[in-house]
């Protein structure tokens, strides 16, 4: 009996929509291109604000994004079945923001009224198009003074410490996989991020009652 | 619990990454002290503030990058497809798999040689005992009556000789005296309890003194909370994998599947590529099923068709996943889409599929994959 069925055009069956990464990637590499489109779907977001927040620009960070799965297609007949697909892919994307960073000396930190390049040139500003799209509104950030504050803080974190809080907090890696990543013990990784927690803490404390009240 | 020790397992605690034995201590010790209790309330509130907003990518960020990777494959030359067949060709001919069915191949050859020759020899006086259509009778486990009375059909069904226990689909932990392994449960749908059933106990194991076996005996008699701490408590280096053990505990307990899953995923990593390991793979999966998280589920069973000793119940397993959610969709589908709609198509909008549960660190494909390195 199949158990699945390919299914033409953009039409996902929940059956494939419900398989886990390492399930479509397995589909992809017997010829099912489909499954990478979902792929795309689930990782761009985050592996975006990932870049973004590494980067400090937009239009780079999309560059970074479309390298990353360029580089997933060409590499997809060596992935392993052993190994987890958001590991891989954050190895690459944080390559080439190591990449990216190492080519341009200063960073550049867009402010959130900027206008940025969006879909049509309508230069919608980063903060509009900043969606405060958590499940859990009590964690969500809810003016853009938090917002403009948060970031500038995570912006100020220093590097080694940036990057693991954001693999933990955008996208969503166990430690154990964050080192693996960045090829340090998972203990390494757990103390720079008790160390970034700690400056953001001091970074953020007059808004620590708000905080508190949002239990 | 102390300071310290809270210390080294806040980061975990604070993102639930926590096993269930040690997160209640953990919350325990944090409500006896107010130092750490400040501190990690402290995090969590930090954590709170710091919400890194997420920002819209552009609309279009999703075509041009599926545009971007289709011209990849286009362009790829074919000396470097051929050179992609080749090396997975030889990557599937060196793995352990392929020599595993190149071993049994030859068994197998090498048994029907030695049978052939056996059945020339048999006896005159050895009993056949056939059914009405020809083929042997059942083992006597699987009939319903006393033998020596005439069947409906007529025939007096003879018992074949004492039969040996039934041959166990999963074969026990790693050991050289490790318990009996759990009987499998039957071909229908089965609760997860009735997987979990022990095996019953022997009079050697009442009398053993052995840390393990006295475990076991709690879990067989029920103590599953207890069992769990004992089994936590045995060096990782035993033999009979008492982390596995230790996972049953927990969800056969209170804890139930929700609380298991994690253990089972990391047995599975710690095993890799033995029968604890298997095992663990192919309980959490059942886990994870139970819990409705079908994709995950099945990124298990799916590691374990490659595993001789688990392929046809990972098998099975997947089959009922499928039709499950194939009797799902047809009932979510509407009528005329249902009249329409072939096996696996059709499926109606409103159909929401299960939430994907976050894959845990363990790596479940990776504990059944052959090793390419």
């Amino acid at each position: 009996m199949a158990r699945t069925a390919s299914t033409p055009g953009d039409r996902v069956s929940p059956l494939r929509s419900e398989a886990t990464d390492e399930e479509l990637m397995i589909r992809f590499q017997s010829g099912d291109r489909s499954s990478l489109g979902l792929l795309v779907r689930r990782h761009k977001t985050r592996l975006y604000n990932f870049a973004l927040r590494q980067l400090g620009s937009g239009p780079t960070a999309e560059e970074v994004v479309q390298d990353v799965f360029v580089r997933v297609v060409q590499s997809a007949a060596e992935f392993k079945h052993a190994a987890r697909f958001s590991t891989w892919v954050y190895t690459i994307a944080r390559n080439l923001c190591v990449d990216q960073m190492r080519k341009r000396a200063l960073r550049h930190h867009p402010s959130l009224d900027e206008p940025e390049r969006g879909p049509d040139g309508d230069g919608a500003s980063l903060g509009e198009r900043t969606a405060d799209g958590r499940a859990n509104v009590e964690r969500a950030a809810v003016s853009v003074e938090i917002r403009e504050r948060v970031l500038a803080a995570v912006d100020a974190l220093p590097e080694e410490q940036r990057e693991v809080f954001l693999m933990r907090e955008v996208g969503t890696l166990p430690f154990k996989d964050i080192a693996e990543i960045v090829g340090v013990p998972e203990n390494t990784v757990k103390s720079r991020m008790r160390y970034a927690l700690e400056r953001l803490q001091a970074a953020l404390s007059e808004f620590e009652e708000y905080a508190r009240a949002l239990r | 619990m102390d300071c310290e020790k809270f210390e080294s397992v806040m980061l975990e605690e604070l993102y639930g990454e926590l096993d269930e034995l040690t997160a209640a201590a953990a919350e325990r010790h944090v409500a006896g002290c107010a130092r750490c209790s400040a501190r990690i309330g402290g995090l969590r509130a930090t954590r709170r503030v710091a919400t890194v907003p997420l920002a819209e990518p552009p609309a279009d960020l999703e075509e041009r990058i599926l545009l971007a990777t289709e011209q990849v494959r286009v362009v790829a030359p074919p000396r470097a497809r051929l050179a992609d067949v080749i090396s997975l060709a030889g990557s599937w001919a060196m793995r352990p798999q392929t020599a595993m069915a190149a071993v049994f191949l030859v068994m197998i050859g090498t048994s029907v040689l030695l049978l052939r020759g056996k059945s020339a020899r048999a006896p005159v006086s050895a009993e056949v005992t056939v059914t009405e259509q020809g083929t042997p009778a059942p083992a006597p486990s699987m009939m319903p009556v006393s033998p020596l009375e005439p069947q409906a059909n007529g025939f007096a069904i003879t018992p074949f000789p004492p039969a040996a226990k039934p041959a166990a689909l999963f074969p026990p932990p790693a050991a050289k005296e490790g318990p009996a392994p759990l009987p499998v449960a039957a071909a229908a749908p089965a609760p997860m309890r009735a997987y979990s059933q022990p095996a019953p106990a022997g009079p050697a194991d009442e009398q053993s003194d052995d840390p393990f076996e006295a475990a076991l005996r709690s879990y067989r008699a029920g103590r599953f909370k207890e069992a769990a701490r004992a089994f936590d408590a045995l060096p990782l280096t035993d033999p009979n994998a008492p982390d596995l053990w230790a996972a049953r505990s927990v969800r056969d307990g209170k804890g139930g599947c929700r609380a298991a899953v994690a253990r089972f995923d990391r047995t599975a990593q710690r095993y890799k590529q033995t029968a604890p390991g298997w095992d663990a793979l192919l309980e959490g999966a059942l886990c994870y099923r139970s819990l409705g998280e079908l994709g995950t589920a099945r990124a298990r069973l799916s590691a374990l068709l490659n595993v001789d000793s688990h392929k046809d119940r990972a098998r099975a397993e997947l089959d009922r996943i499928d039709d499950a959610q194939q009797a799902q969709a047809t009932s979510d589908a509407p009528a005329s889409a249902r009249e329409a709609s072939k096996p696996r198509t059709g499926v109606a909008a409103s159909a929401q599929p299960a939430p994907t549960a976050p894959v845990t660190p363990a790596e479940a494909a990776g504990a059944a994959a052959a090793p390419n390195h």
